[in-house]
């Protein structure tokens, strides 16, 4: 066993979205279960839907309420089973957002949103992705892998969302045993597609080195989560960043101290 | 310290050329040298700053021995304030350079200076490596118009031995009243100090801001020549 996550996470408006007076179409959510576990979630509202704001702040809040739930008293003990949980959960996340587009009286697409979904705890790593998030993780090794990669849509620019009709039928399900299918994991990082220029290295598509190395160094020094918090924001909003995307951007970071 | 302290490397992963200046601010500088050596400071500033890539990838750290020696801040949050030699914050990168107001007087303990200038690029480099980010030659520049009141003899050796298996490249420059003799134990013997004529100090600063720009658009290792100024080839390979 090792020391408890430590876990930041922050949704920002884009440069973008600032002059068009747009909301944030960002959302995460985060926790880290009494039992250990860690869950998160991050989402980016389609940026021509007009209600994917609210979208991807749903996807997010049902999906850990979901995880939360089911994992109260229990733990998947498999692949297999951690699999079944993951879809389950990513299927009754978009039950939950469809039916709240339809008591608002929208169209699905009204709240196209993407999900990027990980849980991790001692043992398991697993990651649920559709659309452009991106999410990987840096090990006790000092490898970095990533663990949910940028689903590219039928046209340029375009991806997919989760009330696409073909949803399920998109969504990717990773499920790794630390240790066996993966380094044992020191620090995970997810994001949405605002980072994913600065986060991704062009020419290898591996995550970029520079960019990570720093950031995974976050979460094991956290001692004040106010202070991270509002780091955080300063990071996600400063010059340096919006030079390079005038996206919302959305960044969680989580690590184990004594990893 | 900052939870992001090192995030300057995740928002900004641009190979890394750091510039250490050691700048002689003893009481011999006082009055127009010191005025004329911060104007062109300010002036190397506004010149690299004009080149963007540039900017991302030149750092600076400004260590000066007037009496003290100190690594200065050169951030707008902390210009002028002693670093303490901490390798993390004594750089910046061009974008956010901004040249502390130097002041003159005490002795020249330029053997200590260069000694701890050394460290402070060793550290920086420890740091590049922890992030992984790619780096270019280190340059130092030494500019003094006098003579070392400590013992610099160990400090000379030091520079030499490190400029010459590529650990930085060391510029010797001297204004008028220094020992150019002993300068020289500094420099490399195919990079002798140059002697500025006058105070010409602004277009020294031209002259290097026009040679960190070049290293600046080349690929680490590349062979790239420099303006003309006494040298003709600088390998900026680390």
């Amino acid at each position: 066993m090792s020391g408890a996550w430590h876990v930041v996470g922050a949704s920002v408006r884009g440069t973008s979205h600032l002059k068009t007076m747009t909301p944030c179409q960002d959302s995460c959510a985060y926790m880290v279960m009494e039992s250990g576990t860690l869950l998160a979630a991050v989402s980016d509202g389609a940026g021509s839907a007009a209600r994917s704001d609210l979208g991807s702040q749903q996807a997010v809040n049902q999906t850990l309420e979901i995880l939360f739930a089911e994992l109260l008293d229990r733990r998947p003990a498999n692949h297999r089973t951690w699999g079944d949980l993951l879809f389950e959960t990513f299927c009754e996340t978009r039950r939950r957002v469809l039916r709240l587009t339809a008591e608002e009286g929208g169209q699905p697409r009204d709240y196209a949103c993407t999900l990027t979904i990980l849980i991790a705890d001692d043992d398991w790593l697993v990651s649920g992705q559709i659309g452009d998030g991106y999410a990987a993780v840096q090990t006790t090794r000092d490898d970095l892998v990533a663990i949910a990669e940028p689903q590219r849509g039928e046209y340029a620019d375009s991806t997919y969302f989760i009330t696409d009709e073909q949803a399920a039928d998109v969504f990717v399900g990773r499920v790794y045993r630390q240790g066996l299918d993966i380094g044992p994991v020191r620090s995970l990082a997810a994001m949405t597609d605002g980072l994913t220029n600065l986060a991704i290295d062009r020419r290898s598509a591996q995550p970029h080195r520079p960019f990570f190395k720093p950031l995974m160094q976050v979460p094991g020094k956290i001692r004040d989560h106010e202070t991270a918090l509002t780091e955080l924001y300063e990071f996600l909003v400063s010059d340096r960043i919006n030079a390079r995307t005038d996206d919302d951007k959305t960044l969680v970071l989580a690590g184990r101290p004594g990893r | 310290m900052s939870y992001f302290d090192q995030a300057e490397f995740a928002d900004n992963p641009e190979p890394r050329c750091p510039v250490v200046l050691c700048l002689d601010t003893s009481g011999s500088m006082k009055g127009d040298p010191i005025a004329q050596l911060n104007e062109a400071l300010t002036q190397f500033a506004a010149e690299l700053k004009g080149d963007s890539l540039a900017s991302l990838r030149v750092e600076v750290a400004v260590v000066t021995f007037g009496g003290a020696v100190r690594a200065l801040g050169v951030h707008a949050d902390d210009s002028g304030e002693d670093t303490g030699f901490d390798s993390a914050r004594a750089f910046t990168t061009v974008d956010l350079f901004s040249p502390p107001e130097l002041k003159a007087g005490g002795g020249t303990p330029m053997g200590d200076a260069v000694r701890k200038s050394l460290e402070l690029l060793r550290g920086r480099k420890e740091i590049y490596k922890n992030n992984d980010l790619d780096y270019f030659r280190p340059w130092m520049f030494l500019i003094t118009d006098g003579k070392p009141t400590d013992s610099w003899e160990s400090a000379a050796e030091q520079a030499r031995l490190e400029d010459a298996r590529k650990g930085l490249l060391f510029f010797g420059i001297g204004v008028e009243g220094a020992e150019m003799e002993t300068l020289a134990k500094f420099t490399p013997e195919n990079r002798p100090p140059m002697k500025l004529r006058g105070l010409a100090f602004g277009e020294l600063f031209q002259w290097l801001s026009r040679s960190l720009s070049a290293v600046a658009h080349s690929k680490v290792g590349d062979q790239i020549p420099l303006p003309p100024v006494g040298w003709a080839e600088v390998d900026t390979s680390s």
